[in-house]
């Protein structure tokens, strides 16, 4: 009787896979599925979004057609809103975001609906490398003499971006004295400041260091330290594609001794364990049906296997793609909509002090 | 060197590389001649079709396309008064009133003629930079920014035409609305009434487009009649007399490829104000000055020689040092990302020959983009003969379209309608539209600059930086001079600050519409003035620098136009710049309009925009239900093929259809 029961379990749990296994293939077969970016054709978000829509398909039970629409403007948030309010939850439209975490906390008005409204597929991990001219007086060798400077400038892209806020805390933290020159227009408008010697200092995510700047600048600017989430252990190492450049933890404890705490690193680490730690994110639409969304966070986890699409991605963004999917995502997004108030007060003080 | 130039040149010419080049020459033709597309357009569309192509072949095809749009821009800008691309607006303000003339030929011919010449040695003065490019970029900062921007804005005398004060208050409303939403370096958004649509700020192309495309378009529709005024029989100025036009004026066509190189090399100013600077450097320069906006070819050949030698220009920064000229160059860094290649030093070094095959690119593509164009633009001018009423369907389609492209959003079509109301009551209101572009572009890039300038040189101290100093007294000089010529024509002339003639911008025209205008502009600064008052000084800054001198100077033209509507009669020279215009015919045009946006939140574009297109036909064009049918019909088809299969346009999900 045992054996029967056992036997029949094990039948009905085989029956229900096969059978899921046919509802997703049965999901998205013969479909054109719309994958939205939320930033103009020909930025890295773009970019790493075509390599995905270029190989997620055969990784999808069904084989659709993916056909990539950007809708940049507004930070990113119109596609983000267009996702969340116009777009039809059927599954059929999935956005690639580089989302805005910040104006998720601090209430932007901008942002019509929140990210925890939306499905989290997956996302993918980038580091953040600050970076500094070698001649921020009193002349720097390596990134551990920033500590030796002050009064440099920093550059950075708007207030309300998490580009000068982890910066500007990060640094404050140091206690180096630095003057933020927050408002430029793009990442590429910071590197040229930085070319120029209008600033000394600058951060940018790992495929900007590592396509861009060290390769255009590289004899001018020392890497400092790098921002990086933590994995799933909780644990903060070295990136390995930035295996030479200490985290700011290390980094902290190399200058000021001790472990980084407060207010202010329990900020920074609200965006860096976020924002950084799924720094390009696959969401679905609110409601989207259950079996889309897990068609597709499965076919990002066979992606992440995927050689082909490995190398595509390392060729183009520098960098072996460092993955999170699925509810682990959803965890880290659903806990950003119950930030501290404080938290969220200090972001807001922070972006009023520097609009003056 | 030469090896590399040479070499540059055999990579071009092998296949598949020349096929590509070819395809993105016809491609880019094509994206420029179409008003509301543009190379920044074609660059995203074609962007993804590179993967799997060699760094040569993309290259080609990327660069073939985009360096030719700023030629053919010009078809839309002389025939229908409507930019083809965002660098050709100030082509509209003498080469359509060439077409009207029965010129249209004579200046395509001239146009095409310095494009070929202006992108060929535009290419040529980025090869021969490469070596000095270093220098120049890093001596161009937020300081020297903000001082062309200044510069810029002393453009603004002459494209006022002939109202100064008008054109003065046009610009520092340009410069007032560009502070709606969002600025970089303030987190407090302006002037947005609550909508998040214009929390980003207004976007360019549904505002030039309704600047100058609607009234453009309405023009047509109330006169029904051709572009041309003047019987194809007796149209004089073929191509060939353009052409000739071009050598005469080869001196202005070398500053206007000086202009158009330095402006295009310094990233963020880019192609949306290279042409005004050029045209403004054109009439400031000209001892007669009496033609342009009239249709003077000397207003076609400097917009036009500068926005082709610009492609030159934006790309060194590019190429040289990944930060991107132009919009369109930012795009081509994608290209680099997709070929696994780094701008910067390694372009100039060890892959020398790759930079040179897109100088090579850049060069054969505008011969051959200008040679083709001049080969078929007898045929293209002879649309200037056809019935406006067969015309204002299919360009509002691609206007419409085109905003629509801007953002995929109804809000930029409601942007569209609104602003086009603008336009048409400017047009005939003696407000000249050009300085509110101008300063529409250049607020941004002034205030941005400003404030990092501020920040990070120590408050006004930035001033003192050499090349900042001799910008500004560059300013002063020119400022001066323009107010000298001015009070030197004020003596000649019987009005004041004022010359009632027909044609060109600020020509004066419908009194009562007029004061309407003034009154609506005086009430814009005034409730600016109220509300930023309240503000953060940051915050207020640019906005009350240019609402107070906007409200005087519009309160200003109120009562001169207030004392000229007194007068018992209209003089002959009014009656002909206001050409029988009556505002109610506008009314009804813009509704027209507004059905269509109507139309499309019911029941989507691919349905709206046909069946209004075959509407006008039957109910305004007078034309009988086969030709409407068959022309929604190919409206449809257009539609369809262009935007939905190859460009995969975000349609408006309608209420019926979703």
């Amino acid at each position: 009787m045992a054996r029967f029961v056992k036997s029949f379990a094990i039948a009905m749990a085989a029956t229900a896979l096969v059978a899921a296994g046919g509802a997703h293939a049965q999901f998205y077969k013969d479909k054109r599925v719309t994958m939205l970016i939320n930033y103009g054709a020909g930025g890295p978000t773009d970019i790493e979004g075509r390599i995905v829509a270029k190989h997620l398909p055969k990784h999808i039970p069904g084989n659709p057609t993916i056909i990539v629409k950007n809708m940049g403007g507004g930070g990113g948030m119109i596609a983000s809103n267009f996702l969340g309010e116009v777009a039809k939850p059927d599954g059929m439209t999935f956005g690639f975001f580089t989302w805005n975490v910040l104006a998720g906390m601090i209430g932007d008005p901008g942002l019509r609906v929140g990210y925890d409204k939306f499905r989290f597929i997956a996302g993918i991990a980038n580091p953040v490398v600050l970076y500094a001219r070698k001649d921020t007086p009193p002349g720097l060798t390596t990134g551990a003499d920033l500590m030796k400077a002050s009064g440099f400038k920093g550059c950075s892209l708007n207030v309300r971006n998490t580009n000068t806020i982890q910066q500007v805390l990060a640094l404050e933290m140091l206690g180096l004295d630095h003057r933020p020159v927050p408002g430029y227009r793009g990442l590429k408008a910071v590197e040229g400041a930085v070319l120029k010697g209008e600033c000394q200092v600058a951060n940018s995510s790992l495929p900007g260091w590592k396509g861009s700047i060290s390769a255009t600048m590289g004899n001018d600017v020392v890497p400092v330290f790098q921002l990086v989430a933590p994995d799933e252990n909780g644990k903060i190492e070295r990136a390995s594609a930035l295996a030479d450049i200490p985290t700011f933890e290390e980094y902290y404890a190399m200058h000021k001794g001790g472990t980084p705490s407060g207010p202010k690193y329990d900020a920074l680490r609200t965006i860096v364990d976020s924002f950084m730690a799924m720094f390009r994110t696959a969401f679905a639409a609110p409601g989207a049906p259950e079996v889309s969304v897990e068609a597709l966070r499965t076919a990002f986890r066979s992606m992440w296997k995927d050689e082909a699409f490995l190398a595509d991605y390392e060729k183009r963004v520098k960098n072996r793609p460092k993955q999170i999917v699925g509810e682990a995502g959803e965890k880290r997004i659903a806990a950003l909509s119950s930030l501290d108030p404080a938290l969220a007060q200090l972001f807001k003080d922070y972006i009023a002090k520097l609009s003056k | 060197m030469i090896d590399a130039l040479l070499g540059g040149f055999a990579l071009l010419f092998q296949w598949p590389s020349i096929g590509f080049l070819g395809l993105g020459i016809m491609l880019g033709l094509y994206f420029g001649a179409v008003p509301g597309l543009s190379g920044l357009v074609g660059m995203a569309i074609l962007l993804p079709f590179t993967f799997g192509m060699d760094p040569v072949s993309a290259f080609a095809f990327l660069l073939g396309m985009y360096a030719v749009t700023t030629t053919s821009d010009t078809i839309s800008s002389v025939l229908l008064g409507i930019p083809g691309t965002a660098a050709s607006q100030a082509t509209i303000l003498d080469g359509y009133p060439m077409a009207m003339r029965g010129e249209a030929e004579r200046a395509l011919g001239a146009a095409f003629t310095v494009s070929a010449v202006g992108g060929v040695l535009g290419a040529i003065v980025l090869a021969a930079s490469i070596p000095l490019v270093r220098p120049l970029i890093l001596s161009f900062a937020s300081p020297e920014y903000f001082m062309l921007g200044v510069l810029g804005l002393t453009m603004v005398g002459a494209l006022s035409g002939s109202s100064m004060m008008k054109g003065i208050a046009a610009a520092m409303l340009g410069l007032l609305v560009s502070t709606i939403g969002y600025a970089d370096q303030i987190a407090v958004p302006r002037f947005f009434f609550g909508l998040t649509y214009l929390l980003d700020g207004l976007p360019l192309i549904p505002v030039v487009l309704g600047l100058f495309a609607v009234p453009a378009l309405f023009d047509l529709s109330r006169k029904g009649t051709s572009i041309s005024q003047v019987p194809r029989d007796e149209s004089v100025g073929g191509v060939l007399r353009g052409m000739r036009d071009a050598a005469q004026n080869w001196w202005l066509v070398i500053r206007s490829i000086v202009i158009g190189v330095y402006v295009g090399m310094l990233p963020g100013l880019g192609g949306s104000i290279v042409d005004w600077v050029a045209y403004g450097h054109a009439v400031q320069s000209a001892k007669d000055k009496s033609q342009f906006g009239k249709g003077d070819v000397r207003g076609v050949i400097a917009p036009e020689t500068a926005n082709n030698a610009m492609k030159g220009g934006a790309l060194i920064p590019t190429v040289a040092f990944g930060i991107p000229g132009s919009a369109p160059m930012a795009i081509l860094l994608g290209a680099f990302l997709i070929q696994g290649m780094t701008p910067g030093p390694e372009m100039l070094t060890s892959k020398l020959d790759i930079t040179f095959s897109m100088v090579a690119t850049l060069i054969v593509a505008n011969v051959i983009g200008a040679a083709v164009l001049m080969v078929g633009a007898k045929q293209i001018a002879r649309a200037t003969f056809i019935s406006g009423h067969l015309i204002v369907p299919a360009v509002v389609l691609f206007v419409l379209m085109g905003a629509w492209m801007s953002g995929n959003n109804i809000g930029d079509w409601y942007l569209l309608l609104g602003i086009g109301a603008i336009g048409i009551a400017m047009q005939f209101s003696g407000w000249p539209r050009p300085p509110l572009v101008l300063g529409f572009i250049l607020g941004p890039i002034m205030e941005n600059a400003l404030s990092i300038s501020l920040r990070s040189h120590d408050g006004f101290g930035f001033l003192l930086r050499p090349v900042t100093l001799v910008i500004l007294i560059l300013t002063i000089l020119v400022i001066g001079y323009t107010a000298w010529k001015q009070v030197a024509r004020n003596r000649e002339s019987k009005a004041e600050n004022m010359v009632a003639t027909p044609g060109g911008e600020g020509a004066f025209s419908e009194p009562r519409t007029a004061v309407i205008v003034d009154v609506m502009f005086l009430a814009v600064f005034v409730f600016a003035i109220w509300t930023a008052s309240g503000w953060p000084n940051s915050v207020a800054m640019l906005p009350l620098v240019a609402a107070i001198p906007g409200a005087l100077l519009a309160l200003g033209a109120l009562q001169r136009d207030i004392r000229l509507l007194r007068r018992p009669a209209v003089t002959p020279e009014e009656a002909a710049a206001a050409d029988g215009f009556q505002p109610g015919t506008a009314l009804f045009f813009l509704l027209w309009i507004a059905a269509i946006v109507v139309a499309t939140v019911l029941f989507g574009q691919l349905v709206a925009l046909p069946v209004m297109m075959a509407a006008y036909l039957l109910l305004r064009g007078g034309r009988g239900w086969k030709l409407a049918l068959g022309y929604g019909v190919a409206g449809w088809l257009f539609l369809y093929l262009m935007f939905d299969r190859v460009i995969a346009v975000v349609w408006y999900p309608s209420l019926v259809f979703g």
